[in-house]
């Protein structure tokens, strides 16, 4: 009984801590770069956002191709919570190539889930109905498009059917 | 005395150009989309690099039809630069737009390149 209460209580400080550390974007984002820093690519991929195909051990490799032993001393410039489950940080950190190239910069964003936050952006499938296309000009869509945007159905089954019977003629 | 005179002319002088408005990357981004906030198009495209006043004529038009409406910023906070050379830099700033378009936020985070030249740092749009 002693052994399962002291299971129990390890068991929950280690989500404790696992959630403390991405209780927000910008604990999120310090414990992916803390990890990439230190060349624990399994455990920044930890903090990534799993989606349906997500593999910790396929995300750590991209991860260690991407930042193995140029990363360093990165810095948090900020972080914007954009909505209610989504946040966009500005992270800046310098490379095993610095003095040549100089500092690098980039977006990292991210998702909550429940209560956590994790490294990423959720797929949004584009929705056509959804946009807003009130205010735009349709023959502006058409010469943006740079072609003719009026399609006259009738003249296109009219057309397919004179090809089909074009080609059954030379058959 | 003439030349106590002309070490704090010198002094002052070094003082104002650490100042201006173009003087570092952050105070650039910062003029530029004050620039925009206050609607002010045609100072916010001197901020972007150019060679002639054609080319500064067509981001000023770029900047009123990309910012006006519901488009328009309403806040923004400068975070901060990290410099690729001594001649060019990245800043990253955030926005918030009056209304997002349906689906979207109205808050944003975006790096914007800039290039040093003649001792003024510039927007870098090509």
């Amino acid at each position: 009984m002693k052994r399962l209460s002291i299971i129990i209580v390890a068991v929950l400080a280690v989500l404790l801590v696992a959630c403390s550390s991405q209780k927000d974007p910008k604990s999120a984002v310090r414990t992916y770069f803390n990890a990439i820093e230190n060349e624990e690519f399994y455990e920044a991929a930890c903090v990534c956002l799993q989606d349906g195909n997500f593999n910790a051990d396929a995300k750590a490799q991209e991860l260690r191709g991407r930042y193995g032993k140029i990363l360093k001393h990165f810095r948090i410039l900020g972080v914007e919570q954009i909505s209610e489950t989504e946040a966009v940080a500005a992270v800046k950190y310098k490379t095993a190539f610095s003095e040549a190239t100089g500092d690098e910069m980039e977006l990292v964003h991210l998702t909550k889930v429940g209560d956590v936050w994790f490294v990423g952006k959720k797929a949004q499938p584009f929705n056509f109905e959804d946009m807003d296309w009130s205010g735009m000009d349709e023959d502006a869509i058409g010469d943006a498009l740079g072609e003719d945007t009026d399609l006259n159905m009738e003249e296109a089954e009219e057309e397919a059917v004179a090809i089909a019977e074009e080609a059954a003629d030379e058959e | 005395m003439k030349k106590i005179k002309l070490l704090i002319i010198g002094l002052l002088a070094i003082v104002f150009a650490g100042c201006g408005e173009q003087s570092n990357p952050e105070k650039t981004v910062k003029a530029f989309h004050k620039a925009i906030y206050e609607k002010d198009f045609g100072t916010a495209a001197s901020y972007i690099l150019s060679t002639n006043a054609e080319e500064q004529a067509a981001y000023t038009k770029m900047l009123k039809d990309i910012y006006k409406g519901d488009n328009a910023i309403i806040n923004f906070h400068v975070y901060g630069a990290a410099f690729s050379t001594k001649d060019a830099a990245k800043v990253a700033v955030s926005t918030e737009v009056a209304k997002a378009p349906k689906g979207m936020s109205a808050k944003d985070v975006m790096i914007i390149p800039l290039v040093k030249s003649e001792g003024s740092w510039y927007i870098n749009l090509q």
